[in-house]
């Protein structure tokens, strides 16, 4: 791209149709050279601006022409807000399309859709909708998906639901993407048209398709079980894609289609999820689609991951079936191919793959092995961050008990190394050790130490959920007191020197932590404990302490006391002062204190060891109440209107009602969207599926998990008073309460209500509910998975990890002869559990079987599970496919097929080269005049190049018999693999029927170089790593 | 979900911009492209083409001093959106015949209709070229 700008004689400008000013400015700004001297340009041009557009009378050419620049300076990051008025009238009085369609560009550009302006625009946007010509109205419905606001919606509604049905798709397309920005704003508007949606989309107009699946995404995402029928549509959609039916124009570079073929797949994936019957529906399509695309570029990745993402959606029964094949036919093989990439963007899109593809099934189907892991921890010492990023999601992924102190230490030291300006990354981080540390952590010296130190490093950017979660890692309980108190009595320890530093250096949360660390586990030290006291009091009215810190602090104390059974009065005087604080929850505790320090008795009612508290969870819908309402209401109450709970955009809208103009005359009844649910109900039916879930018949309760909530729901003594009303309420534990008043008082209108329930030990940031963390893949208990997972003691482990945890660790997998280096150890480390599983590899029995050739395929071996593992019920297609392909291995011909997973897009390719030389047995090298690989596909796939036919004919000789059809084996990147068979060759040279030739493109700048031969062997040599692991298997 | 479209040249200064549903304040904005166009400079060629800024994504490809830069969240399919910005130049490339940054600056109002041609709701809605840029050239046709 030039950057010499035109003069105005140039004739760029003269045919441009540009005004001078607006050609100067543009030119101007564009030459300015710093970012003060175009400032200074734009200041000028607004000025400029201000004044040309307040004078009457201007012809909408020239508006059209100032409302340009206008957006242009707001696009340097001016005010424009003096043009905003001008940008409507524009839109409102425009005769040319082009001067309506900047009109409303520059609304939607300035005004947002409670702008008070747009407004304005609503008569215009209905005339225009009603236009004849369709252009205007696509100008109404962009300026629509982006204005629309709950004023417009009763006077457009009509109009563009009409436009569902417009002869042009243009039209019809915008019309979707209104209703898609409705759907997201007031999904109850919408619910009517779902017949009509349905309808557009089993149409599969190709115009269209690209806005409706947009909105079939979302709405599929709302509510999957709505839509199961809708998977023969959208099956029948991909298949006509895949083949093509499509017109030509909708290729991208080869691919047909491939943004609408990653939203069926989306879609798909979403319906197939924990769905056996949708699965296995379309299990075999996407693996289908996956192969078409294997050997695309650009856009085809994007279709690879789509399909690899629905792939490990699918339900576990079917996904086995899919991928219990050996790596070359697997298709999550083809994540391998990727991570071994050089280019950053592939090696990238392996690693985003396999994050998505849940560790469990790393394992199966022998695509994963220690190679991989290599890769990965490689990846870790990238100086491409991106790629660097994306191994650390990895790791947390597949951390489990073996591999978590080598986890956790690469993460602090990417912490560590991490910039400080990159907060987003050193949040994430902090969080993620923590939460692995409190998941995987068999309470060790060690995590206690990492978390201080994640502490240390990033303490200010640790919140309130994740300091709580720190605290549980001492406060488990393990099958082993001894261990127990021996951990804690470390932590302790540990908590008195951070106490010791100078305070004012450490940050609060490393501070919170020790405090609460020191009044629960006191009582293991033996003795000093006036020194922990004293040390806490003198904390606490110092200057910097802030008041959560000094909350902690308090309950602290308070704990201290109930141990010691004791209250000097310096410390009784020291919380006495803080009765004067400022802050309300201050005041509460300190005054708190001063009741319990002197009460013994009461202290000790509410003071239970910890171990005995059960979770519980809010009843919020105050069912207990029912009763009490109930005969309120007899008793001549007034009954409750519950306030319905509005979404924030739409509270203010409905604030500025009163203000706004009204039409009288709107055609379509205002449907009921503003009476969104109350709150309530979602709450009930989610205790509901808390109740069901953990069995209303007393469930089988862990101990060890029910102790280790502490930290999470607090609650004060003043509160639990309230709670011990419920009948059922075992609630003893007092804790601090860091929530705010406003949360103190909702929680004081609830009241507890008990639930055991062996699972979830998240709380949500509110810290009232309990989250309900179940992996969607635990729910569909497929029997393969939930005898693996039977076995499982903790809970938030997945099944597979779960019994990577019985089993010994194996540090690697027939370790090559590879001296181990220390990444190698790493990666072998982390291997451990994930890629290992003894249980696994001994169901599955292995048959090698070899190709004997005579020729140069010796080397390949077939890696097959064959016969039936307990755990596996293979299909019958699957059997035969099996057969198929070993009784392949033995017939030559075939053997094409063996190259790699070959299903790509060939119908046959017709040969190009009619004849190859006998006397070049070895090898046959040329050079065309070809620069893009595309090319060279459509060639082979037309059949037709004339080039190389002359080529052919004159470098080759003409007495070869064979009229091979040539297939494009593989390409990646700019190179690619031809294959074909000669069957009639001249026994002389290239013996045997079975020959294969293989042809080998590599484009350069300006030249295709191509070798071909017969051997195979070296032409693996020869070509580049990407391109090997389709020739070489595994042995 | 696209949260912005950015062409930004080497010098940092902004050629086009388009934000949805974005609440970012406009001298924020600013500063933003400013180190959007430096990050995207620092990166070598080998690097990746995809990496995480603040809390968006971003996915850039540079076309001689110009870098077509797409930022999102949530969307998981990176590559997809990375295509578009090429899927994106191809169809300015038919439209401009042979588009460099004096066309783009020249044509911003086109750019954007273009790009909204394509874009509805922080989606992708349209690929395909034809279908693309039918509208624009009728509109082009019936203004002259």
């Amino acid at each position: 791209m030039s950057s010499q700008f035109p003069t105005i004689f140039n004739s760029t400008f003269l045919t441009s149709g540009l005004s001078k000013g607006f050609f100067e400015f543009v030119t101007k700004v564009g030459e300015a050279r710093s970012k003060q001297e175009e400032d200074r340009y734009v200041t000028e041009e607004l000025a400029y601006l201000k004044n040309k557009l307040n004078q009457p009378d201007i012809s909408t050419n020239k508006m059209k022409d100032y409302i340009t620049r206008l957006v242009y300076c707001d696009m340097l990051g001016h005010n424009v807000e003096f043009g905003h008025i001008h940008a409507v009238k524009l839109a409102q009085s425009a005769k040319g399309l082009w001067e309506k369609r900047v009109g409303y560009l520059a609304c939607s550009l300035f005004l947002h859709e409670t702008h008070e302006l747009s407004i304005m625009l609503i008569n215009t946007i209905q005339k225009d909708l009603r236009s004849s010509n369709y252009l205007e109205v696509c100008a109404a419905l962009t300026a629509l998906c982006q204005l629309l606001n709950t004023e417009m919606i009763p006077a457009v509604f009509g109009l563009v639901e009409e436009k569902l049905s417009h002869p042009k798709d243009t039209v019809r397309k915008k019309a979707i993407m209104v209703f898609h920005r409705l759907f997201h704003d007031m999904p109850e508007m919408t619910v009517h048209l779902d017949e009509k949606f349905r309808q557009i989309l089993s149409e599969g107009d190709p115009g269209v398709l690209g806005a409706i699946l947009c909105l079939f995404i979302d709405l599929v995402k709302e509510d999957p079980s709505k839509y199961k029928d809708l998977v023969p549509v959208l099956v029948n959609i991909l298949e006509q894609v895949l083949d093509r039916y499509l017109p030509r124009n909708y290729d991208y570079h080869g691919a047909p289609a491939p943004w609408i073929q990653v939203k069926i797949i989306q879609i798909l994936g979403i319906l197939a999820q924990d769905d056996e019957k949708i699965s296995s529906e379309v299990g075999q399509l996407i693996v289908h689609t996956l192969k078409k695309s294997e050997n695309g570029v650009d856009c085809s990745y994007a279709i690879i991951f789509e399909c690899i993402r629905a792939l490990s959606k699918l339900h576990p029964q079917v996904l086995t079936t899919l991928i219990h094949k050996p790596s070359h036919l697997n298709p999550l093989g083809i994540i391998t191919r990727f991570l071994k990439s050089h280019n950053h963007n592939l090696k990238y899109l392996g690693l985003i793959a396999l994050s998505e593809v849940d560790p469990v099934w790393w394992v199966e189907g022998e695509w994963w092995g220690e190679e991989q892991m290599r890769v990965i921890v490689d990846c870790l010492e990238e100086k491409d961050d991106s790629l660097k990023r994306k191994t650390l999601d990895l790791l947390y992924k597949m951390v489990n008990p073996q591999n978590i102190v080598i986890i956790v230490e690469k993460m602090i030291e990417v912490l560590r190394t991490t910039s400080t300006t990159d907060e987003f990354l050193r949040k994430l981080l902090v969080e993620r050790v923590i939460e692995i540390s409190e998941k995987f952590a068999s309470n060790s010296e060690w995590m206690i130490k990492s978390i201080i130190t994640v502490f240390e490093i990033a303490g200010n950017l640790v919140d309130e959920e994740t300091r709580n979660l720190a605290f549980l890692i001492i406060a488990k309980d393990t099958d082993d007191p001894e261990k127990n108190s021996e951990i804690r009595k470390y932590a302790v320890v540990e908590a008195i020197k951070v106490l010791d530093k100078d305070p004012s250096n450490v940050s609060s949360s490393l501070l919170i932590w020790a405090v609460k660390v020191l009044g629960e586990y006191m009582d293991h030290l033996d003795k000093q404990h006036g020194v922990v006291i004293n040390k806490l009091c003198e904390l606490l009215n110092k200057d910097y302490v802030n008041r959560s810190l000094q909350i902690a602090i308090i309950t602290s104390l308070l704990k201290c006391v109930s141990k010691t059974k004791d209250c000097p009065d310096d410390i009784m005087e020291a919380v006495i002062k803080c009765r004067e604080s400022s802050s309300g929850d201050v005041k509460q505790r300190s005054q708190e204190f001063v009741v319990l320090a002197n009460d013994f008795l009461l202290l000790d009612e509410i003071m239970k060891p910890f171990s005995h508290i059960e979770e519980f969870a809010i009843d919020e819908t105050l069912s207990f109440l029912d009763e009490f309402v109930e005969e309120a209401v007899k008793n001549g109450a007034k009954p409750y209107n519950p306030i319905p709970i509005v979404r924030n955009n739409e509270a203010s809208e409905s604030e500025k009602k009163p203000a706004a103009i009204r039409y009288e005359a709107y055609e379509k009844p205002i449907l009921p969207y503003n009476q969104s649910k109350p709150v309530v109900s979602n709450i009930l039916s989610f205790s509901e599926s808390r109740y069901e879930d953990s069995g209303l018949a007393s469930p089988p309760v862990d101990d060890s998990m029910l102790t280790s909530w502490i930290g999470s729901p607090p609650v004060t003594p003043g509160q639990l008073a309230w709670m011990s009303v419920s009948k059922d309420s075992t609630f003893g534990e007092y804790e601090e309460f860091d929530g705010n008043r406003q949360n103190r008082q909702s929680l004081m209108a609830s009241v507890a209500k008990i639930v055991t329930s062996p699972s979830s030990l998240k709380w949500s940031r509110a810290g009232y509910k309990p989250i309900q963390q179940q992996s969607s893949r635990n729910d569909a208990t497929s029997p393969t998975l939930s005898a693996i997972s039977s076995e499982g003691t903790s809970n938030n482990v997945h099944p597979f990890l779960r019994t990577s945890s019985k089993t010994t660790p194996v540090t690697s997998i027939t370790a090559k002869n590879v001296v181990p280096s220390e990444k190698d150890r790493l990666a072998s480390a982390l291997l451990s559990g994930v890629g290992t599983n003894s249980e696994l590899n001994a169901s599955i029995s292995r048959h090698s079987v070899n190709v004997n050739r005579s020729g140069n395929l010796s080397k390949f071996h077939q890696r097959k599970s064959i016969g039936t593992s307990p755990y596996h019920t293979r299909t019958e297609s699957t059997f035969s496919e099996i057969y198929h392909n070993i009784e392949s291995l033995h017939i030559n011909k075939n053997i094409l097929q063996y190259l790699k997973p070959l299903q790509m897009t060939i119908k046959d390719y017709e040969k190009i080269w009619t004849d190859l030389s006998n006397e070049r047995r070895e090898e046959v090298m040329g050079e065309l005049v070809i620069s893009n690989i595309e090319i060279i596909k459509q060639r082979l796939e037309d059949g037709i190049n004339e080039k190389t036919n002359e080529f052919g004919n004159g470098g080759f000789g003409d007495n070869l018999s064979g009229k091979g059809s040539w297939k494009i084996v593989e390409v990646i990147g700019k190179e690619a693999i031809a294959a074909s068979q000669y069957n009639q060759m001249n026994s002389s040279t290239l013996s045997l029927s079975e020959n294969i030739i293989l042809m080998h493109f590599k484009v350069q700048p300006l030249h295709c170089v191509f070798t071909i031969r017969s051997d195979i062997e070296e032409i693996i040599d020869s070509i580049t790593e990407e391109m090997k692991p389709y020739f070489v298997w595994n042995e | 979900m696209l949260k912005f479209f950015l062409l930004v040249n080497k010098q940092g200064q902004t050629r086009f911009s388009r934000y949805y549903n974005t609440q970012i304040q406009p001298e924020e904005r600013v500063l933003m492209e400013a180190e959007i166009s430096r990050k995207c400079l620092k990166r070598g060629d080998s690097q990746c083409s995809i990496f995480e800024f603040r809390n968006y994504k971003l996915a850039f490809r540079r076309y001689a001093s110009l870098f077509f830069v797409i930022g999102f969240d949530e969307e998981k399919n990176h590559f997809a959106i990375l295509e578009l910005v090429q899927a994106y130049v191809e169809i300015l490339n038919t439209y401009f015949d042979n588009v460099c940054e004096l066309d783009i600056m020249f044509n911003i109002e086109k750019v954007h209709v273009i790009l909204e041609e394509m874009v509805l709701n922080s989606r992708i809605v349209e690929t395909n070229k034809n279908n693309v840029l039918a509208p624009v050239l009728e509109m082009d046709k019936a203004s002259k």
